[in-house]
């Protein structure tokens, strides 16, 4: 502006009076709400009134118009890049999230309230490959942290980084984990990803999925899949056999003992070991525990509901005190949650009397209460547990 | 070549003519613009944030049982015209017309004040109704979004505020106008992001 | 040639302007972009230095199976530190630091537009890799990974200090280049010498304009990720806090929107460096010089739409996956036009082998090897089987450090004469660069076979008997070898800079106008304004017949310093500022608001010293028949 062109007052005041009205038009179309416009046609309104309002500061206001066209290049330049990234980065946000509501069965957990957590993280894909573990997962998180933070922690702090066996190694450091993932990564199937115990998550639910459908003799075909949890679901598979046999509930529904196991060990397993010992003073134990607390008058709907919406605050577990937090689970599919359950109550310890295995309806139902992680604690206070 | 080298310091502006540039464009005012160019990542980002946390706080209060449209649409309003303002000023100074530019430049300063004073009024307002950075999604992105937007504002009031106390202690005159003029842009630029925050904050939330 | 003491006027300041021209206080005050390209350069290489012993850390720990040499707390700091100090702290501040110091020169022009806020860029780029390496004797370096993904990064998965000094010292470094990619591109657009229209300026200045345009609009996603991370440590926000419903995704959207311009910002210096070797060694101007510039723009944009290319196992959909694979195979495109134009102007050139060009001729070989990788894994479905293995290790190293790094080291042996005035040792240079080219292919190669064998990257350590020992050995013995290379470039560094042939102001017979002024250069850099009418202005002059133009007569511009040639005064300000602002940050590190506070009026009462102190100095005049005031 300095070569004298100068805009006049009067183009001010029209500019000022044109932007007040407008700001006043979008304060009405949302006030006064008018229904043949439909809530499309309103916010591609307000939109672009919103850009008019912009674009006449900048033009008139911040003197575009007529100033050299650098400014211009440079600022628009920025301005293209700004919303392409962020149009961008916000679809990819938004767009899966409005589809996954639009469909039937997230519909009436949505109805039930505001704070459903796991609407958010509904798969596109669906078939198992849910985009929400994917998400969590590929955070190089589980490996990492076991490292770093419990290596200090943990008492023979040497073991953390002596390799044994990738077949026993379950409960070792995350260096280990890491190791062991070499192992499973080094053959062909090889999702080959993951420093992370938990980073093939999504993959491999999907793989583990298909292969449980395909057969039950997962435990041979196991071996040669050579994703990690494979050898560790024959394992578990084998262990179980008499127990199953044994109990004449579990007849009644049949769950999917492989699928429920690779669920576990794909989302579980970093924090409460595979053995479901967990790790004294950081994350509790479910065996022993955890049929205990189904065993508790309303245990098995709390059961339902922490792996759902997660538990915040502080417990006591054998007589040791637990201050961290559970992540929510809701993002996983209903089926894969009950059978991960089923298999935390079945795989370390004899059933609880009057086992009902959990079916998928099960889980279904408690979500539908959409409760915060701490209501999940104080439902825990509920229970009378020790 | 051989040359006689001396110095001496650089006294006045006007003792020596200003020194070559390979464009016509006043340094300051293309750094401010490659700022503002800057700026739109900045913000970009932080609304980008909110966007991709909207509807996913798990508690409440949530943006309709808070949001009040009348008082945003006044302080939106409040905004505009201190822009309006900002420009009658740089006008004012360029025709050396110093009364009019310290009226105007007060009155953009005011205006910014009060649009700050209705921002402290919504976040206590907003505080009361339980809404605090730690209470969920919603309030640590709106509360971070338009917090930093507020501290923008407050940097343009403290700008405006020491060139109009400067404009006692030096003289300011129409050449001096790019110091001004770079204060204006950026002022001009806090107020279309606040144009942008009024749309996809605000209205959309009710429609 | 006669230097005068400048005079300086004090009118009631808080702080004098310092006039030091020796000694720790004319450094700490200096605002001439030589000395802070010295500095840049001087800090960049001790930073890289230290992230080169980390790397040999790492490289012994995995010799053999089951090694015990760093326990893996550690080992998780060590790449860490590794990948952040040589992302942030030495490569790029490399690139900044030449261009601090050739820009004006290339382009005639007697300092950077704003001399104290280059100088600020400078103290908090500094201080702010300072603050990071504090941490290892304050309880722990970070031990995150270079990009640091939430929720890694929350505070209860990671309760120590390590992730805020992360988080705190590249925040404020970051403040510091986004400063220093501004004013560059202030310089470039009005401090060209009379003549010098766009099309004339160097390559190596365009591409610092075109990586400073991607400075600034790639650091303000990470500033943001970087303060978002900080509310959540410190005053408890929410923003990666799954609990509370957030996705921890959002951190690798915007470190990526970041992430992968950052990898542009860091190449395309390393491509104008290219750019200056090649032609001055080949004696030939550049092959297809609108082209370059164009394809280097094309960079530019499509750097900025390729992020997510880094997250395609996050399961972002195939849409989104085939999307961002496709732009991630175009930005090829404009690569590959600059590597067969590289190679057209070596073609029929008279090629004379010096150390530079060595490093030249390693880094189109190292760099295209690189790229083809990078279009590999640009494959979702290729990039799903080696994430996070040592493939990926390996296909970055050959793009950062064959691409950047050899690039680097070649800049050095060429541009050593212009800043010091002496040569270094050729036939040592050239012993040097041989070594360096092959050990580094000697750590690097064997890693893509070991990551296509499944090698996850970022172990601590691995087992006998699936089929890695081999490659691990040859990779840590490839380090070896490297270092051995990198001691002889500092023997000879030292050699140079106390026993190297004294030079002229042209040892080269280069093309630009760095090598018009004596070198070292004076102070005010040109005793007259270079007047420019053709690309290569120097070639110009020496060869016209060869360049069809007629050169403007050597005092064409004396007219335009008719007034004296400003030099701009020294100034407390800019290293005040830096050092309120890293204090601040240690005092919300260690919860102490009150000191915080203090630092922030501190830092404020700094702005206002800076902005009112003027930009000073004083002029200098060279015609001794002509009048000064």
């Amino acid at each position: 502006m300095s070569d004298g062109k100068h805009t006049s007052v009067s183009t001010y005041v029209i500019v000022a009076l044109i932007l007040g009205v407008i700001t006043y038009v979008e304060f009405a179309l949302v006030e006064y709400p008018q229904a043949w416009l439909g809530s499309g046609w309103t916010i591609f309104l307000l939109v672009a009134l919103s850009i008019v309002k912009f674009v006449m500061v900048v033009m008139f206001f911040m003197h575009l118009k007529d100033d050299d066209r650098t400014y211009s290049g440079f600022f628009s330049s920025g301005m293209f890049i700004a919303l392409a990234t962020f149009v961008g980065l916000t679809a990819m946000f938004i767009l899966p999230k409005a589809v996954a509501s639009t469909r039937p069965d997230n519909r009436a957990a949505q109805e039930a309230g505001h704070a459903v957590p796991h609407e958010l993280l509904d798969n596109i894909e669906t078939r198992g490959a849910s985009r929400a573990p994917a998400e969590i997962a590929d955070t190089p998180a589980v490996a990492d942290r076991s490292v770093s933070v419990e290596a200090p922690t943990a008492p023979n702090d040497a073991s953390t980084y002596n390799v044994t066996p990738p077949a026993g190694a379950a409960a070792q450091g995350g260096a280990t984990a890491s190791t062991e993932e070499t192992e499973a990564t080094a053959s062909t199937e090889a999702t080959a990803e993951a420093p992370g115990a938990v980073e093939a998550a999504a993959e491999e639910t999907a793989t583990e999925e298909t292969a449980a459908a395909e057969s039950t003799e997962a435990a041979t075909e196991a071996d040669e899949t050579a994703s990690e949890e494979a050898p560790a679901a024959a394992e578990e598979a084998s262990a179980e056999a008499p127990a199953a046999a044994e109990a004449p509930a579990a007849a009644a529904i049949s769950w999917d003992k492989d699928h429920g196991a690779a669920v576990f060990n794909a989302n579980c397993m970093a924090c409460h070991q595979m053995t479901g010992q967990g790790i004294p003073g950081a994350f509790p134990p479910l065996a022993n525990h955890a049929v205990e607390v189904y065993a508790a008058d309303g245990g098995r709907d709390y059961l339902a509901d922490a792996v759902l919406f997660g538990l915040q605050g502080a417990i006591t577990v054998n007589g040791m005190t637990y201050n961290g937090v559970m992540p929510a689970w809701g993002h996983l599919a209903d089926a894969d949650l009950a059978d991960a359950l089923n298999h935390v109550l079945t795989a370390w310890d004899d059933e609880p009397a009057g086992f009902q295995p959990y079916v998928a309806a099960d889980i279904a139902a408690r979500r539908a209460d959409g409760l915060s992680a701490g209501d999940v604690h104080a439902k825990r206070e509920t229970l009378g547990l020790h | 070549m051989s040359a006689e080298a001396s110095s001496h310091a650089a006294s006045g502006a006007g003792a020596h003519p200003a020194p070559y540039r390979s464009s016509k464009l006043p340094d300051v005012k293309l750094l401010m613009w490659v700022f503002l160019a800057s700026d739109t990542m900045f913000f970009g980002s932080l609304i980008g944030t909110y966007l991709a946390y909207r509807e996913r706080s798990l508690v409440g209060p949530f943006p309709r049982d808070l949001f009040d449209i009348p008082l945003t649409t006044v302080s939106t309003f409040v905004l505009l015209m201190s822009s309006f303002l900002m420009v009658l000023s740089l006008h004012a100074l360029r025709q050396n017309d110093i009364g009019k530019f310290r009226l105007w430049t007060a009155g953009v300063a005011f205006f910014g004040a009060i649009f700050l004073g209705f921002q402290v009024f919504e976040f206590t307002h907003f505080a009361h109704a339980g809404l605090s950075i730690h209470q969920n999604l919603f309030g640590t992105t709106f509360f971070i979004l338009t917090g930093t937007h507020g501290v923008h504002v407050t940097v343009g009031v403290i700008w405006l505020v020491s060139l109009l106390i400067t404009s006692y202690v030096r003289p300011m005159k129409a050449k001096d106008a790019v110091y001004l003029e770079i204060a204006g842009l950026y002022w001009h630029f806090v107020d279309i992001v606040w144009i942008v925050i009024f749309t996809v904050v605000y209205l959309v939330e009710f429609v | 040639m006669a230097t005068a003491q400048p005079t300086v006027t004090t009118r009631g300041k808080i702080f004098n302007r310092p006039t030091w021209t020796t000694g720790i206080g004319s450094w700490l005050t200096t605002v001439d972009h030589k000395r802070l390209g010295l500095l840049y350069i001087c800090s960049a290489f001790l930073f890289m230095l230290l992230a080169a012993g980390e790397a040999g850390l790492i490289r012994l720990q995995l010799l053999t199976p089951t090694m015990k040499i760093v326990n893996p707390d550690h080992f998780n700091q060590l790449f860490t530190m590794h990948g952040v100090t040589m992302v942030f702290l030495a490569i790029m501040p490399l690139g900044i630091g030449l261009a601090n110091y050739f820009v004006p020169l290339q382009i005639g022009a007697r300092d950077l537009a704003f001399p104290r806020l280059n100088a600020f860029g400078y103290w908090i780029y500094a201080l702010g890799g300072l603050m990071i390496y504090t941490s290892w004797f304050l309880g722990g370096a970070p031990d995150v990974g270079w990009f640091a993904y939430a929720p890694l990064t929350s505070l209860s998965h990671n309760p120590g200090l390590g992730v805020d000094f992360y988080m705190f010292g590249l925040f404020i470094s970051g403040i510091g280049t986004t400063g220093t990619a501004m004013n560059l591109i202030v310089t470039i657009i009005n401090m060209r010498a009379p003549g010098m229209t766009m099309m004339r300026v160097p390559v190596f200045t365009w591409m610092i304009l075109i990586m400073s345009f991607m400075v600034i609009y790639a650091f303000p996603p990470l500033t943001i990720a970087f303060i978002e991370v900080i509310l959540d440590r410190t005053f408890g926000t929410l923003f990666f806090v799954q609990e509370a419903g957030a996705l921890p995704i959002l951190w690798q959207h915007l470190f990526w929107i970041f992430g992968h311009p950052e990898v542009y910002i860091i190449i395309l210096p390393a491509f104008g460096v290219i750019s200056e070797i090649i032609p001055t060694f080949s004696r030939k101007s550049l092959f297809g010089y609108p082209v370059m510039i164009l394809s280097g723009i094309l960079i530019g944009f499509m750097g900025a739409a390729v992020w997510t290319h880094h997250m395609f196992t996050t399961g972002l959909g195939p849409v989104v996956n085939t999307a961002f694979s496709l732009t991630s195979f175009v930005i090829g495109i404009p690569t590959g036009i600059k590597i067969f134009n590289w190679l057209g102007t070596m073609w029929g050139g008279s090629i004379r082998f010096t150390t530079p060009i060595i490093y030249a001729i390693a880094f189109l070989i190292t760099f295209t090897l690189g790229g083809i990788t990078g279009i590999m894994l640009a494959m979702p479905t290729f990039d799903a089987q080696v994430h996070d293995t040592y493939f990926v290790v390996a296909h970055f190293h050959y793009v950062m450090g064959g691409g950047a790094l050899l690039s680097y080291l070649g800049a050095l042996y060429y541009w050593f004469p212009k800043m010091t005035g002496r040569m270094m040792s050729e036939r040592l240079g050239k012993i040097a660069a041989v070594i360096t080219v092959i050990g580094f292919h000697g750590i690097f190669f064997p890693q893509h076979i070991a990551g296509l064998l499944g090698m996850p990257r970022r172990i601590q350590t691995y087992p006998a008997g699936i089929g890695l020992e081999l490659w691990n050995a040859l990779s840590t013995m490839g380090s070896w070898l490297m270092g051995i290379g990198l001691i002889l470039i500092l023997i000879n560094v030292i050699h140079g800079l106390t026993r190297g042939k004294r030079v002229g102001n042209d040892p080269w017979d280069a093309r630009t106008l760095e090598w018009e002024t004596s070198s070292p250069p004076p102070y005010y850099d040109f005793e007259v304004q270079p007047v420019v009418n053709s690309l290569d202005p120097l070639w110009a002059r020496k060869h016209p017949d060869a360049m069809h133009v007629t050169p403007p007569a050597p005092d064409a511009g004396a007219k335009y310093d008719a007034g004296g040639v400003h030099i701009p005064g020294q100034s407390w300000y800019p290293f005040l500022a830096s050092a309120a602002i890293m204090f601040g940050c240690y005092a919300l590190m260690y919860d102490n608001f009150i000191l915080a506070i203090v630092c922030g009026l501190f830092f404020i009462f700094t702005i206002f010293g800076w902005a009112f102190e003027g930009v000073g100095g004083h002029h200098v005049h060279f015609d001794g028949a002509k009048e000064h005031a």
